[in-house]
């Protein structure tokens, strides 16, 4: 589904220079879960924005479904992003100005879905998420977990191949986040794609697969489970 | 003697000094104007004519013929005077220059006439008896004049009175209350403006109100500091306004044509009220952020909860002020696009005659008028020179106007009417159309002395079966007039006016200028042979000339001057709308950074974002158009009343100024908008 090769990441500010990422080499196949770790400000984030096409390397190549994408310009990125990925974060980034259904629907809306289609196919995924009821609700209204849900629901809702979840348990008790790996191992059996970042083993644990960041780089990986076949 | 000719402003004739205080540099006050023939002149009219020499007992020549002894040599009005002269001359001389009917028909109302009020008269009880006073002196037979004395203030001359055949032309008390308001309107915009950054601002300040509280300052301490910190600008806001006064005057009086210095205002009472001024706007700029402000709950703002909640409360009032300012802003645009229309509209409207190319050389002494017939060979005879005719008004000029009366009416039923005195070349050389019977005409020998021609009022003011034929008695039997033609209903007078009768008969006596048709081509060589022609002929007096087209734009030079200033006080009002509405930009897209960010994450394009953004203070700038447009036109509709022609304000005016306002404010949010849709929405995501 997706590879990189000596993928590279610079941030130059007024001061100093940071490699976010330096030669990270990974692959991941289609249908696959993949969880990433490592201490703070090892690069997980960067690697995830790449990954998800929000961002451009500074160097290496990066290919996503056949295409070579580290040259891509913003807009083919965006075009490229909006129909196949879908992301989660750990601070759910609900647009609180809008109801939970506004929310969920915006993908659909940017992609230019007609009004009844999108009515139809949101419901649909909140009986899913089991948060229908709480429709018309604005975030603030709404638990942690509720929301994280709210935040799947709209990550999947235009049927994304791959999920990019940024510690999507980081703001959650436990028995929420047990809840929110439950949705997302649930939806890597249907075929989905994902790759999560975390800080806890117990959740990367759900994965297949668990790529160490360490300053940049890839340190090691442990390989789980094999993936169940689609 | 007359060495040089200048002209004789012989305008103003009074007996006594003791109305007008008038300060004498030679002469006495007290005798200066008893006897005939006597004058008093300004010192700038002496300067002119003699020099540094003391002119007392010199002589002055009126028209040729009359001369005038100098009793006196006085200061000229101030420029605020609602009238200046350059001559004085006394009323006793006027006995011998004027006809006697000038003194003893009752309707001769060719005085303007002052009265000094005891301090314990009323006005208004005074006029009551003006009825009584009438019946008591005007005989019988001058009743049937319709004639009513009224009271009117000195002071209220300049500003108040709009009567016909004012002594100087005056101005208008609304666009004094139109630039007030307009002054009071921008002050009010530059104080929202100030309101809202320094509640947007608040956040950063927070902390330090945070800690003043907890050191235990309370909060009318603190709502004292606010309110003084914007005294003080307000203050050097006025030092700062006081300094750009110095620097634009020059300019501004050479754009309006006053003499106005900063010197008016460093009297007590404008002192007063400026500072005054100071106080009320750093109050009420002040008021409402020291409110605001002093009311953050010091544990909040420094548990870093800050004021988001605070903030959105606000941002209400902060969109009500925009709002504000931008209805503003568009009444003032809608109001500078109605100006120019009816500037435009009184500029290029059909007259009923052609002013285009008329030179107009001034009959300006007895001896150019005995021989216009010859000046006006002599110029025909200039091959630039189509056409050539002799009037005693030319348009816009004001009209005279005679009694006159058909000659079935009873002798005592007249009516005022206007009257033009023409040669017979007048209607070709104006180009105007004779719509009924016919034009004045040399092979007609009785045109000479009956001849006249109405104007299309005239001929419904006198509602006549068959008007070619009446006959009418002009000027109580000083002439006998019929009439032969009628012309359309061309404006004699600027578009402020409505186009009244009037009559257009043969009365060589009373021309006083020979109007040219010239070609286009070389006008100012044209002109200088004119002149060249004129200096042949008549050697002591001066050629004077002007062009009708000129003197008809001068005619609205006032509007026009109104019109820029309204527009100059648009972009200045729109200018700190702008100010105001791009603070408020930056900082709602700031507190939508996330939004944004999430949107962009999601698939959002940068122009759906810039829509997004757009559309909110689309939102607005609507409302504001619907709060301006109707106090435009209902304001604009008041101003239009003073023309008897005027535009109809239509809708597209209102249309256009709209779209100028939402581009405007498009534009100005632009930047912020394209900003805040450009940025790396991993930047506003990243410190979650
Ligand atoms: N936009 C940026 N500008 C400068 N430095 C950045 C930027 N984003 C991330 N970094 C730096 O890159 C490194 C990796 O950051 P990040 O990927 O967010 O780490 P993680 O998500 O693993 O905590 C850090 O040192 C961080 O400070
Ligand atoms: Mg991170």
């Amino acid at each position: 589904m997706l590879r990189t090769i000596n993928l590279k990441k610079l941030y130059t500010t007024e001061e100093v220079e940071t490699t976010a990422l330096n030669n990270v080499n990974l692959e991941v196949q289609e249908g696959e879960f993949v969880a990433i770790m490592g201490p703070s400000g090892c690069g997980k984030s960067t690697l995830l924005n790449i990954l998800g096409l929000l961002d451009n390397p500074s160097g290496g190549e990066y290919n996503f479904l056949d295409y070579e994408v580290s040259k891509h310009t913003e807009r083919q990125r965006a075009n490229l992003r909006k129909s196949n990925i879908g992301f989660v974060f750990q601070s759910f980034n609900l647009i609180d100005e809008l109801t939970v259904f506004e929310n969920v629907e915006l993908p659909l809306l940017y992609l230019g879905y007609s009004g009844s289609e999108r009515k139809q196919r949101v419901e649909k995924v909140l009986e899913q998420m089991e948060i229908a009821h709480r429709r018309n609700h604005f975030p603030q209204q709404l638990s942690g977990g509720q929301q994280q849900r709210v935040a799947v629901a709209r990550a999947i809702i235009a049927k994304p191949k791959l999920i990019l979840a940024d510690e999507p348990t980081g703001n959650l008790d436990s028995a929420h986040g047990e809840e929110v790996m439950k949705l997302l191992t649930e939806l890597n059996e249907n075929g989905t794609t994902i790759i999560m970042v975390t800080h806890a083993q117990m959740y990367a644990e759900y994965a297949h697969r668990i790529v160490h960041l360490f300053d940049g780089h890839i340190v090691s990986e442990n390989i789980l489970k094999t993936q169940t076949a689609v | 003697m007359l060495a040089n000719y200048i002209k004789i402003a012989l305008r103003t004739i009074l007996r006594q000094f003791e109305i007008f205080t008038i300060q004498f540099v030679h002469g006495d006050p007290s005798n200066a104007l008893s006897e005939p023939f006597s004058v008093v002149i300004t010192e700038e009219t002496a300067q002119r004519y003699f020099g540094d020499e003391n002119p007392i007992g010199k002589t002055l020549l009126y028209d040729y013929q009359h001369p005038f002894t100098i009793t006196g040599v006085v200061r000229s009005f101030p420029p605020q005077s609602h009238f200046h002269f350059d001559f004085i001359a006394s009323m006793e001389s006027t006995k011998s220059l004027f006809p006697p009917v000038m003194f003893e028909h009752w309707g001769n109302i060719w005085l303007y006439t002052y009265v000094l009020l005891s301090p314990d008269t009323e006005a208004p009880a005074l006029e009551q008896q003006f009825a009584g006073f009438m019946e008591q002196h005007m005989p019988e037979a001058a009743r049937m004049i319709n004639l009513q004395f009224h009271l009117q203030p000195v002071t209220d001359i300049h500003l108040r009175s709009h009567l016909d055949i004012e002594l100087e032309a005056n101005s208008n008390i609304i666009y004094i209350y139109i630039f007030t308001i307009i002054a009071i309107f921008i002050l009010a915009i530059a104080c929202f403006n100030f309101i809202n950054l320094t509640t947007a601002r608040s956040a950063s300040r927070s902390k330090e109100i945070g800690i003043r509280k907890t050191i235990g300052a309370n909060r009318p301490q603190l709502i004292r500091q606010f309110i003084g910190e914007a005294i003080v600008i307000t203050f050097i806001a006025l030092l700062l306004g006081i300094l750009l006064i110095e620097l634009m005057l020059p300019w501004f009086n050479n754009f309006t044509g006053k003499t106005l210095s900063l010197s008016s205002f460093t009297n007590g009472v404008a002192l007063t009220g400026l500072l005054g001024v100071v106080l009320i706007v750093g109050f009420g700029a002040g008021i409402y952020p020291a409110l605001f402000l002093s009311s953050y709950r010091p544990v909040e703002v420094l548990s870093g909860k800050s004021s988001s909640g605070n903030a959105r409360n606000h941002a209400l009032l902060r969109k009500g002020i925009v709002t504000f300012q931008f209805a503003i802003s568009i009444a003032l645009i809608a109001s500078t696009i109605i100006i120019y229309n009816q500037l435009t509209f009184m500029r290029t409207k059909d007259l009923g005659f052609d002013k285009d190319r008329i030179l107009i050389v001034k009959l300006n002494n007895s001896g150019a008028r005995q021989q216009f017939e010859v000046l006006k060979e002599s110029f025909l005879n200039h091959i630039s020179v189509l056409k050539t005719a002799a009037a005693s008004h030319v348009p816009p000029e004001q009209l005279s106007s005679w009694r006159i009366r058909h000659e079935s009416e009873p002798s005592d039923r007249f009516e005022l009417i206007n009257v033009m005195s023409v040669d017979y070349d007048f209607i070709e050389l104006m180009d105007i159309d004779i719509i009924e019977g016919r034009n004045l005409s040399r092979q007609f020998a009785v045109d000479e002395h009956e001849a006249i021609l109405f104007n299309e009022a005239a001929v419904k003011h006198f509602g006549l079966d068959r008007v070619i034929g009446a006959r009418f008695d002009l000027f109580q039997g000083l002439k006998e007039g019929t009439v032969v033609g009628v012309v359309n209903n061309f404006h004699y007078e600027s578009l402020h006016s409505e186009i009244m009768p009037v009559f257009l008969h043969i009365w060589p006596q009373w021309y006083s200028q020979i109007l040219l048709k010239i070609r286009p081509e070389n006008i100012q060589q044209t002109v200088l042979d004119i002149q060249e022609i004129w200096q042949a002929h008549i050697t002591d007096w001066p050629f004077e000339y002007r062009f009708l087209d000129e003197d008809f734009d001068r005619v609205y030079r006032s509007e026009e001057r109104f019109g820029q200033l309204v527009l100059y006080f648009s972009i200045l009002a729109i200018f700190i709308a702008c100010l105001g509405l791009f603070g408020l930009a930056s900082y709602s897209t700031q507190q939508r950074t996330k939004e944004i960010g999430v949107r962009k994450v999601l698939g959002a394009s940068v122009s759906t974002i810039v829509m997004l953004l757009s559309k909110e203070f689309t939102k607005w700038v609507l409302v504001a158009n619907l709060i301006a447009l109707p106090v435009a036109y209902y304001v604009m509709n008041r101003w239009l009343q003073n023309y008897a022609y005027r535009i109809e304000i239509g809708f597209d005016v209102f249309l256009f100024t709209a779209a100028v306002a939402f581009i405007i404010a498009l534009v100005t949010i632009s930047y912020q908008s394209i900003k805040a849709a450009l940025a790396n929405p991993v930047e506003s995501l990243r410190y979650e």
